[in-house]
């Protein structure tokens, strides 16, 4: 039933700028008609409910109209990085010239099969989120970074979501051979929505992409993320997540360490607070030989919030010399919240190092105690603690990205960010 | 040893229990300013409960008895409270705290103390300047103070740390509990030094400790011996010459 609600918005699509995108919307509607919605019933999806980010996103009834854009003042919600920002607003590229960023209606054919082929790609890592997102797409932001190119200025992606319905945005990267990057991806909100961002990532041969995604929706959006990656040999994505918005937040990180010296690097954070539902995916492919993943996730888990952090290593044969570690440690700080983690590893190769582990606690009385009887307060005391906690993410922010200008504009916690970042 | 000031600490016989076990029980003892007082005893005498009591720290009833700190009933204040009023206590395993520099927590715990004293917050040049100067006291080098508190140290360089925020916060009382185990001889005359640098007639100490070693280097005005919960002899620093040489159970029977 709620296939055919997506079904149904995305014929109020329009997709007259990107017809050549046809195909790839048809096939992942089908795919989704074939699978059909993942439901609760599944391991992936056991403690997320789809079905109310469904009926938001793809409504039974008309569209309500959107809201005009011009009349939110979205430059008032941007952060100060000092770098060139895009804005994208409901999938369309808003304002920032840059040479790099193109909506899909302005690329040269030359790039259609590429853009269409990654927009499609369900055969490398399935992803019902990418698909419901490729059925709902009317356009879509290129980000073209090719080889032989160097220091360039980092670039900051802000993409908001306006509508109270039915909005998909989909980003797709591409790091030339030997191209080093770095990227800020923002995903913001006013108002109550829910958002289908998808961003393909595909790092090529030599690649070394440093990536930041701030995940900052207002507290009543629904957002569904997902990130697909490919990776090259020799290739790298460094990556942090942090995820700071939103009432109820899922999102998919899928990695393919595709061929030889792939590696990835991902550092992600989690806050939840309220009611707050975050729901982490991750599942990392090692393909090729001497590929490198290390991941480590951290939660803070206050009041009546639940945390899902569900992980998945796989080294599929051939993989040899794969090297893995993935770590989840979350802080419960309340009784009702909740955390739920799952890190796992499948292993079908000999010679590989691989490792996981999981850790859910309350923060450390001994350290606590301590720190008070050196005169600080229980409340600061807790503060540092906490912040010692999301410094050990917030420290691989890249350089050039000063941790406390970027943290003290999220809407969230200002004070903690801020205090988190700047305390050391 | 005649006395003619107000006690600086008056512990009237506590009680303390943990869980549903008596730890102390009837426990006195009177420490004036300037007076230094070393705590021997076996294990399990209570030794480190009353440290951990004086300063604060949760997981311990108080059943009966009394504490009073300059006049204040200490017991009924909360650990930073009591360090703000000029209570120490030195760990016997100092906490390792990742992700919080050594010298951001001093100078946050400095100007809680000085806030708390209606003064006005230490300028980093200033702060700087006299961290530098008392790390030098304890032989500790720079790149400890850029550290995570106690984040890899060794032991001795642990307990230099708590000999260090003590000379740092310039308590008016402090417990050192055990601050000797684990010290070869060089790093006990560092903190033995770090300590009899911080005597200055006023401020006062209690030594928690099991051997007389660390009383050769900081020398006692009274030394008590705690048995079952209770102070069961109380002497001059002669007295833990003669525990050494007899052990407890001469001296206190079996416990």
């Amino acid at each position: 039933m709620s296939v055919e609600l997506i079904g149904n918005a995305a014929r109020r699509v329009s997709t007259a700028a990107v017809a050549w995108l046809e195909p790839a919307r048809q096939a992942a509607l089908l795919t989704l008609r074939e699978s059909g919605l993942p439901t609760t019933a599944s391991e992936e999806w056991r403690y997320t409910d789809l079905g109310p980010a469904i009926a938001r996103l793809a409504p039974a009834g008309e569209l309500r109209p959107a809201l005009d854009v011009a009349a939110t003042a979205w430059p008032d919600l941007l952060l100060e990085t000092g770098w060139p920002v895009c804005l994208i607003v409901d999938g369309s590229l808003q304002s920032g010239a840059d040479s790099r960023v193109r909506q899909f209606s302005a690329v040269q054919e030359q790039d259609r099969a590429f853009l269409a082929g990654a927009v499609a790609d369900s055969r490398s890592q399935p992803s019902a989120l990418a698909d419901l997102n490729a059925a709902l797409l009317g356009d879509g932001t290129f980000v073209d970074l090719p080889a032989g190119v160097t220091d360039a200025a980092p670039l900051y992606l802000a993409c908001a979501t306006s509508t109270a319905a039915a909005t998909a945005s989909r980003i797709v990267i591409r790091c030339g051979r030997q191209r080093r990057a770095t990227l800020l991806l923002h995903f913001l909100s006013a108002s109550a929505c829910a958002s289908s961002t998808v961003v393909d990532i595909h790092c090529e041969a030599g690649a070394e992409l440093s990536l930041v995604v701030l995940q900052d929706q207002s507290d009543d959006a629904i957002h569904l993320g997902c990130e697909r990656v490919s990776v090259a040999a020799g290739a790298s994505l460094d990556m942090v997540m942090l995820d700071a918005g939103a009432g109820l937040a899922r999102n998919d990180l899928l990695v393919t360490l595709a061929d030889a010296g792939a590696r990835l690097r991902l550092a992600s954070l989690m806050v939840g607070d309220g009611a707050r539902h975050v729901d982490q995916y991750c599942r990392i492919e090692h393909r090729g030989t001497s590929t490198s993943s290390q991941v480590t996730v951290r939660g803070i888990a206050d009041e009546g919030s639940r945390l899902v952090f569900n992980g998945k290593v796989i080294v599929h044969p051939g993989a040899k010399g794969a090297d893995a570690a993935m770590r989840n440690q979350n802080l419960l700080l309340s009784a009702a919240a909740e955390v739920d983690t799952r890190p796992e590893l499948e292993i079908n190769e000999n010679e590989v190092r691989c490792s996981h582990g999981a850790t859910t606690g309350q923060l450390d009385q001994n350290a606590l105690f301590y720190l008070r009887s050196r005169g600080i307060a229980d409340t600061a005391a807790r503060r540092m603690l906490l912040g010692a906690f999301a410094r050990e993410i917030l420290a691989r922010l890249p350089a050039g990205l000063s941790a406390s200008g970027l943290l003290a504009g999220i809407g969230r916690h200002r004070d903690l960010w801020r205090d988190w970042a700047g305390a050391s | 040893m005649t006395r003619n000031t107000e006690p600086l600490l008056e512990v009237a016989d506590l009680h303390v229990s943990v869980g549903d076990k008596p730890i102390l029980q009837g426990l006195s003892l009177s420490v004036a300013a300037g007076e230094v007082h070393g705590i021997m005893g076996p294990n399990g005498s209570g030794k480190s409960t009353l440290a951990h009591v004086l300063a604060g720290r949760e997981g311990y009833t108080v059943t009966a008895g009394s504490v009073r700190f300059r006049g204040l009933d200490l017991l009924a204040m909360a650990p930073e409270e009591r360090s703000r009023a000029g209570v120490f206590l030195g760990f016997q395993y100092p906490v390792e705290i990742p992700g919080v520099n050594n010298v951001y927590l001093l100078r946050a715990a400095l100007n809680a103390q000085r806030k708390h004293r209606g003064e006005p917050e230490m300028d980093s040049v200033q702060f700087m300047r006299l961290a530098r100067e008392r790390a030098r006291l304890m032989q500790m080098g720079e790149q400890f103070m850029s550290r995570g508190v106690n984040e890899g140290f060794s032991g001795g360089e642990k307990k230099r740390n708590e000999i260090f925020q003590m000379a740092m916060l310039e308590p008016q009382f402090a417990v050192l509990d055990e601050t000797d185990s684990g010290l070869d001889i060089d790093a006990l005359k560092v903190v033995a030094g770090g300590v009899n640098s911080l005597r200055d007639g006023r401020r006062s100490f209690i030594l928690v400790t099991h051997y007389q070693r660390l009383l050769d280097y900081i020398e006692p005005d009274f030394v008590h011996v705690l048995a079952g919960g209770r102070i069961v002899r109380t002497g001059d620093k002669s007295l833990a010459t003669e525990l050494e040489s007899q052990g407890y159970d001469a001296l206190v029977g079996s416990t």
